[in-house]
């Protein structure tokens, strides 16, 4: 997803489920500050670097591909942008165990971790609450796609489908894939641009859905594919469709978080709050354009009355430089950096738990103590002052 | 509040809460989409393997042609058009039936136009590698086979072995396909 | 990481080193022992190609690439290996281009970093620089055919540098604290 939904449309989730404007702009805000939170711009505002939520394409190409280097891009992407499904899942052909455990990393909404993750954010605040945003999000536009560099799940090749509806009639159009990343994607002659095919496993071209480019992150998309693991199966996602459960399922987690509703279960969508604005919100998603800021920004200011800033990543860089070192855990980047570090720790630990060290080691420190990389020191520290 | 549970849960493969379309995973798509993707990739290795035999067959004769003209043995005007000759020969013999074979394969994984010109080229070099295992095999008995050969009898193998996948594939396909055209026209096979 | 993953980096990476010391004692010997350690890369190549295919690559779909990949790579390390003399010319082309990428992606990092006013963007660019200085100087050094120890030296210089990192890594902290 892109800063259209993470960003404005979260703000509107946040509306709807009862959050003032105020307290919707840092829901949204932080949801779209995990796009943006790189060690780069944590060195610059001396922060933690193990916050880290996302790469930018350049620390990428930097990254050390052996093991703790892999572990380290595991845990960022699996954590924030393709949380996995099911854990426990396996292929249904017999098959080597590093290849299932690349398996059960596969994204999907609705898992276990799903839960987790907003349970997690309850009673951590609005910055909290708009990282476990951004990653439920995330689970419905990522869903097939893995958060680990692996050409065996994430691979695509020609077969890949766009399915227009075009004067009442559905046609379907191969899509044509570039590699040249100066080019924008064209809509008309239905080209996107993604990354080079690498047959190596631990190449970072094959990240994520960066196979399919950015085309799954179109909320307008609809497509027919093949992925690699799904053994000659096809997948068509409807990504309007899938959106608009995202956003319901956002209103009803967003709730959950505010205290209105007892307990979060998944597979559940409030769907009330947005019938009277559901044919808008369909018009919105099924706009055949690469960015729709503009139409859920005039969506959003209509529903609160409202003017919705736009988004500016130094927003609240200048708060947490001039806290003191006791005060920065109470700025709006500080609260982020402990809800990020708590989500990173959260699924890293369920999936050591589940046998799978694609993510690296867990240590739980109830049984072993402290140890481990030094910055989760902090999380822990305000866990005491608790 | 109402909290609808109205869309069923996703499956990895089959997503059941659109009509917007359907996925074909019957077991004839599923049939078509993998015989013409390993109809391709055959076809696309049987390339690789005759473009990366042709160039170690170059390389090798490049040296040996080196050592000679290095050794005065013969001028080096014959020398090079004796090589281009022969790379010439190569070239026409060893690719040209590889890249026909590629060409059909492709097209018809591609677009179903199946012809039998390419099965027959795929035929000829699966006759090829009979005879290089024989040859090994013949070598190997009176103990003359070294590593190279060794690597050479692996390499001609797959060959083989990546050719029958290809011609079987072929067939399958056609019969996937025939079957798909049945059974969307409602007519028996 | 596991203990015997962190033995094994510290292992690898203190042959490594030595193996880069030894490239600055007898440079005279340097490269016949480039070539040998490049070939038996490139065989090692093939054979992890060919258990990819085996262990994961057979489940995707087109994972047959990674079979022929795998049986070419092998075929090439063994002809490498039966060739009699190596030409230094492959040493400086793997140096130029080795040193070129890391050089280009350090400078990309630093002046993104410049741009979001961090101030470890020289460091970067430090480095960078350095790195494309080292791939540049391989080939001058290379083509003016005098000075091959040079090229050695440099060859020598970026095995030392992956050593100590691999040795390094072995000590890193990379456990996950579970703080819930």
């Amino acid at each position: 997803m892109q800063m259209d939904f993470h960003y404005y449309a979260t703000y509107a989730a946040a509306y709807l489920a009862g959050y003032s404007h105020e307290e919707s702009m840092v829901i949204c805000y932080s949801a779209q500050f995990v796009d943006e939170c790189t060690r780069t711009y944590l060195k610059s505002i001396k922060g933690p670097l193990s916050a880290a939520t996302t790469q930018l394409q350049e620390e990428m190409a930097d990254a050390r591909t052996d093991l703790p280097g892999i572990q380290d891009i595991t845990r960022i992407w699996a954590s924030f942008h393709f949380l996995p499904r099911d854990l426990y899942r396996n292929p249904k052909r017999r098959c080597s165990r590093a290849y299932r455990r690349k398996y059960r990393l596969i994204c999907g909404p609705n898992g276990e971790l799903a839960a987790e993750t907003v349970r997690l954010a309850k009673g951590k605040g609005l910055e909290a609450a708009g990282v476990a945003m951004h990653v439920i999000a995330d689970t419905w536009a990522h869903q097939y796609f893995a958060g680990t560099p692996s050409v065996v799940i994430n691979n695509v090749n020609e077969y890949f489908y766009e399915i227009i509806s075009r004067d009442g009639r559905k046609e379907e159009h191969r899509i044509r894939f570039n590699h040249n990343p100066a080019t924008a994607d064209n809509l008309e002659k239905m080209e996107y641009t993604c990354t080079v095919f690498q047959n190596s496993e631990k190449s970072v071209m094959n990240l994520g859905h960066g196979r399919a480019g950015h085309f799954p992150d179109y909320s307008f998309a609809r497509y027919r594919y093949m992925p690699a693991w799904a053994d000659f199966n096809e997948v068509v996602k409807d990504n309007p469709a899938d959106y608009i459960l995202a956003f319901t399922q956002m209103i009803y987690a967003l709730k959950y978080l505010k205290g209105d509703i007892e307990e979060f279960d998944v597979e559940k969508y409030d769907m009330d709050s947005i019938d009277p604005y559901r044919d808008e919100i369909l018009g919105i998603l099924c706009k055949r354009q690469t960015d729709v800021c503009a139409e859920w920004k005039a969506f959003g200011e209509k529903l609160s009355g409202y003017q919705i800033e736009d988004f500016d990543i130094n927003k609240y860089k200048d708060e947490y430089l001039t806290a003191d070192e006791g005060g920065k855990n109470k700025t709006v980047l500080g609260r982020f950096i402990l809800a990020a570090m708590s989500q990173k720790s959260m699924v890293t630990n369920r999936i050591y738990k589940s046998g799978n060290r694609a993510a690296g080691y867990s240590i739980d420190i109830g049984e072993k103590g402290f140890r481990g990389i030094k910055d989760y020191a902090r999380l822990l520290q305000e866990k005491e002052g608790d | 509040m109402t909290l609808r549970k109205e869309y069923k849960e996703h499956d990895y493969l089959i997503n059941t809460y659109g009509s917007f379309a359907e996925a074909r995973n019957d077991k004839f798509h599923v049939d078509e989409r993998r015989y013409s993707s390993i109809l391709k990739l055959t076809a696309n290795g049987t390339l690789i393997m005759g473009i990366w035999s042709l160039i170690k067959c170059f390389m090798e004769m490049i040296g040996d042609m080196g050592s000679e003209i290095l050794a005065d043995e013969v001028p080096l005007l014959i020398a090079i058009f004796g090589s281009a000759v022969v790379i010439a020969f190569f070239f026409m013999i060893g690719i040209s039936f590889r890249y026909l074979v590629w060409r059909g394969a492709c097209r018809e994984a591609a677009s179903g136009k199946s012809t039998n010109g390419y099965i027959a080229c795929a035929i000829i070099l699966l006759a090829y590698g009979v005879y290089a295992v024989a040859y090994f095999i013949y070598h190997a008995v009176r103990k003359e086979a070294d590593v190279q050969g060794v690597l050479k009898l692996i390499f001609d193998v797959t060959s083989f072995i990546i050719l029958c996948e290809l011609i079987a594939s072929a067939f399958r396909l056609r019969k996937v396909r025939k079957e798909i055209a049945a059974r969307e026209t409602g007519g028996e096979l | 990481m596991s203990k015997l993953q962190r033995f094994n980096s510290f292992i690898g990476g203190l042959f490594t080193v030595f193996f880069g010391f030894a490239l600055y004692w007898a440079p005279f010997m340097g490269v016949d022992m480039i070539s040998t350690v490049m070939t038996a890369a490139l065989l090692l190549m093939g054979i992890r190609s060919l258990y990819f295919y085996f262990t994961m690559s057979r489940h995707m779909v087109g994972g047959k690439y990674s079979l022929f990949a795998g049986i070419i790579l092998t075929d090439l390390g063994v002809c490498a290996l039966m060739m009699k003399s190596f030409p230094p010319v492959y040493i400086m082309i793997y140096l130029l281009l080795i040193h070129s990428f890391y050089g280009a992606t350090d400078i990309m990092v630093a002046l993104r970093a410049r741009r979001l006013k961090s101030k470890s963007w020289r460091i970067k660019l430090f480095t960078g620089l350095g790195n494309l200085t080292l791939g540049v100087l391989a080939i001058i050094f290379g083509f003016t055919g005098e000075d091959i120890f040079s090229v050695i030296y440099i060859y020598a210089l970026g095995v030392i540098y992956t050593g100590i990192m691999r040795m390094a890594n072995a000590f890193r902290r990379t456990a996950v604290p579970y703080i819930q």
